[in-house]
């Protein structure tokens, strides 16, 4: 994980007095401690999930591992763009099948 | 540019750059998904130490097509998950496979006219998406059932849509092609065409368009149609379906159900009907050219050699053959053996591969031994890769009878005096029936009889309340004291298989016949002599049919019911436990999907051909080794064996031979 802290004061402002951003790793035992001056902050995932966070720390936390402020709806509609060129195809060939009958004949 | 260009396309003016792949950036690959390439990665990991293998993620979207989705360090080797959605590799894959069709040279310019029946392929293929649900659900983000509606669903619509394109390109394809199609059948196991991620293998899709051509030209058997028809019938009603079981298809993807329903049941009805009439009329509108099949072979046979020995040499080629030619099962990773003998390289399975190689040198040496022609040095290095293949799938039966085989080729050819013949055969089979004599006499008569039902015991499901190793020893206890009726028919009653009860019922049957072995002790020795006693009490201990199940098999690639219907408790080590039992012989496959009476016409009709008289004789000798081979294998469960099976049949009864003579 990247730490940005230009991103990370971008979207959670900036840090409190005495509290900078340090990764926790993978402490199971880890637990955010709620921050009663912290705005509640709804965070978003590239899925499109969403989490509010509850300190200035969660908050970069989240930030740091990809979390952003906006919903970035970047979900890609796959299934229409296959529907969309397989009839595409199927139509142009059936017009150049039909072009090179006439052509042979 | 179709095959590369997908795993090549990423942005370059980003911020994200390929790393080394360490420990130290597992994270980094984890959190940049999909942004870098395939081929940025290989070239940034070039000479890397560390063991890095590429895997297929179908389940990514078509976004991250060809880029990383992610990394993940299992044991020492860290692998590297590249995104290969389900429905742009069928639109990929298709391209790529229609092009490798077009190469072939057409006989004619001929155009069929569009057709709407043509309509009905697409919809039984993408019929497919809805019976075996489970299967594609796992495997396709953007997976939706009917339950989505029908209208809105671009799933299914996509889905259509390309078999539609499919088969409108194939149209054309296959008119111009047809009869010399049957020529490149050796590259069937090359171009293995099993779709990356789904349950559906290309050759199936191009023998069902024959199949449809052959019934809409009312050119097929009405007679065998008829039967089965009625089979069809018997296997939709009277054998055991449920919504619970389902086989994830392992290396027989695309050619095998993956569910147990009757939805696909009817699919896999519907696709096998279409497919043996799709082999009829190949059949019957085939040019055979046995110059040019040779070489195929040769070629075919070479190829599959180095294509598996690079594949095990690189890990980015291994990705690239199973996109390319469409494996059903990734190529083997390394060059040593598996459990220290076989080595399947390219194939999904070794025993399939060693007959594949096995029949490629009868025919060459037949061919050669019938037409005297010179071998070319090509020739001469392509059949030195077929052999070395061959040596490294260490398939012992394969080498014994193909030497067996051409030995008695050599005497029909060589020899026309019938007495000396007659001599010589005389004398063989008595020297095997007095070998076999003293073998049972060295191994003990009462051990060689019961031993399948001893391994059958032992995969089953007898007392529960101890481990594999207390069930083991009463089991054995009960067999020391000739009590194997008491063990399975009372004792084992309603826990264990219908079909070693049977078994124990013929081997204490009453009646005797003088001079006929028991069939029980029959089996049960040949299965120990050829080394399938234990894979074969496996299959006993599972196979638990009904009496419809029994005499009309559970239909076609209907697995599911022999693999699950029956609880068992494999006598085989922990990390075994979970493997895929196969039957381990294709006589056992036809009778699971068939049964008895498919059984007996199948051997009927192979029995037949041998037998009847033929205008090509010396293909003769092709069809009766790989009979003898399918008796220990499950190639029949592979389409491209089933293939290379229907073409010695074509090759022994086929009228329209061009050999070299011709040529």
């Amino acid at each position: 994980m990247n730490i940005n802290p230009l991103q990370i004061e971008e979207i959670c402002g900036v840090n409190p007095p005495g509290i900078e951003y340090i990764n926790p790793g993978n402490d199971p035992n880890f637990v955010f401690t709620k921050d009663i001056n912290f705005e509640v902050l709804p965070l978003y995932d590239v899925a499109g999930n969403v989490i509010n966070v509850n300190s200035w720390f969660e908050c970069a936390h989240y930030v740091t591992g990809g979390w952003s402020n906006s919903l970035i709806v970047e979900y890609f509609e796959g299934d229409k763009f296959i529907f969309f060129s397989a009839l595409s195809l199927s139509i142009i060939y059936l017009i150049y099948s039909k072009w090179s009958q006439k052509v042979l004949t | 540019m179709v095959i590369f260009l997908p795993f090549w396309i990423h942005d370059s003016t980003d911020t994200i750059e390929p790393q080394r792949i360490t420990n130290e950036f597992i994270g980094y690959y984890q959190s940049n998904t999909c942004d870098i390439s395939l081929f940025e990665v290989y070239a940034k990991n070039i000479g890397n130490k560390n063991t890095v293998i590429y895997n297929n993620n179908y389940y990514a979207g078509i976004e991250c097509f060809g880029k990383v989705t992610g990394l993940d360090k299992v044991g020492d080797r860290f692998i590297v998950s590249i995104g290969t959605n389900t429905s742009l590799s069928f639109l990929i894959q298709s391209f790529i496979w229609l092009l490798l069709i077009f190469l072939i040279t057409p006989e004619n310019n001929r155009k069929v006219p569009f057709k709407f029946s043509i309509f009905v392929l697409p919809l039984l293929f993408t019929f497919q998406h809805i019976a075996e649900s489970r299967f594609y659900e796992r495997l396709n983000i953007y997976y939706t059932n009917l339950g989505e509606g029908l209208l809105t669903n671009y799933h299914l619509l996509g889905t259509f849509f390309i078999y539609v394109l499919i088969f409108i390109i194939l149209n054309d394809l296959m008119t111009q092609r047809e009869g010399m199609l049957v020529n490149y059948i050796p590259f069937t196991f090359l171009f293995v065409f099993t779709f990356g991620g789904m349950n559906i293998n290309f050759y199936l899709i191009i023998l069902s368009f024959f199949g449809l051509k052959n019934v809409l030209k009312s050119e097929s058997n009405v007679i065998f149609n008829c039967t089965y028809v009625i089979f069809s019938f018997l296997w939709i009603t009277s054998t055991t379906r449920d919504q619970n079981s389902f086989f994830d298809t392992d290396k027989l993807r695309g050619f095998i159900n993956s569910s147990n329903n009757k939805l696909s049941l009817i699919f896999w009805i519907s696709i096998f009907f279409l497919l043996l009439n799709g082999l009829h009329y190949l059949y019957k509108h085939s040019k055979i050219n046995i110059s040019k099949l040779q070489n195929n072979f040769l070629i075919s046979g070479s190829l599959l050699f180095i294509l598996g020995t690079l594949g095990s040499t690189s890990s980015l080629l291994n990705f690239l053959n199973n996109h390319i030619f469409g494996q059903n099962k990734r190529g083997i990773s390394n060059l040593t053996s598996i459990a220290g003998n076989t080595w399947r390289g390219f194939s999904a399975s070794a025993e399939s591969l060693g007959e594949f190689y096995g029949f490629v040198i009868a025919l060459f040496l037949i061919l050669f031994i019938t037409h005297k022609r010179p071998i070319t040095r090509q020739q001469y290095i392509m059949l030195g890769f077929t052999i070395l293949g061959l040596y490294r799938t260490n398939n012992f039966a394969v080498a014994v009878s193909l030497l067996l085989i051409i030995l008695i080729f050599l005497v029909e050819h060589y020899l026309s005096i019938r007495k000396i013949k007659s001599i010589i055969y005389i004398l063989s089979t008595s020297i095997f029936f007095i070998a076999t004599y003293f073998v049972i006499n060295e191994m003990n008569y009462e051990y060689l009889s019961t031993q399948l039902l001893y391994e059958a015991s032992l995969h089953s499901n007898f007392f529960t309340y101890t481990d594999n190793y207390g069930k083991s020893l009463q089991i054995e206890a009960l067999f020391n004291e000739e009590r194997i009726y008491y063990l399975i028919n009372i004792l084992g009653d309603n826990s264990v298989s219908t079909s070693i009860k049977t078994l124990s019922e013929i081997f204490y049957q009453n009646f005797n016949f003088p001079v006929l072995p028991n069939l029980v002790a029959l089996i049960s020795t040949v299965s120990l002599l050829i080394n399938r006693s234990e894979m074969w009490g496996i299959f006993i201990a599972k196979y638990s049919p009904n009496m419809a199940e029994s005499m009309f098999g559970y239909g076609p690639n209907q697995l599911n019911g022999y693999l699950y219907n029956q609880k068992v408790r494999l006598d085989v080590p922990l990390e075994k436990i979970s493997g895929l039992y196969l039957p381990h012989s294709s006589i056992l496959d036809i009778l699971v999907f068939f049964g008895l009476i498919g059984l007996f016409f199948s051997a009927a009709f192979i029995i037949y051909t041998i037998v009847s008289k033929s205008t090509n004789p010396a293909y003769k000798y092709l069809l009766i080794f790989l009979a003898i081979n399918i008796l220990k294998s499950d190639s029949l469960l592979y389409i491209n064996s089933l293939m290379l099976f229907a073409l010695t049949f074509y090759l022994v009864r086929t009228k329209e031979l061009i050999t070299y003579a011709e040529n």
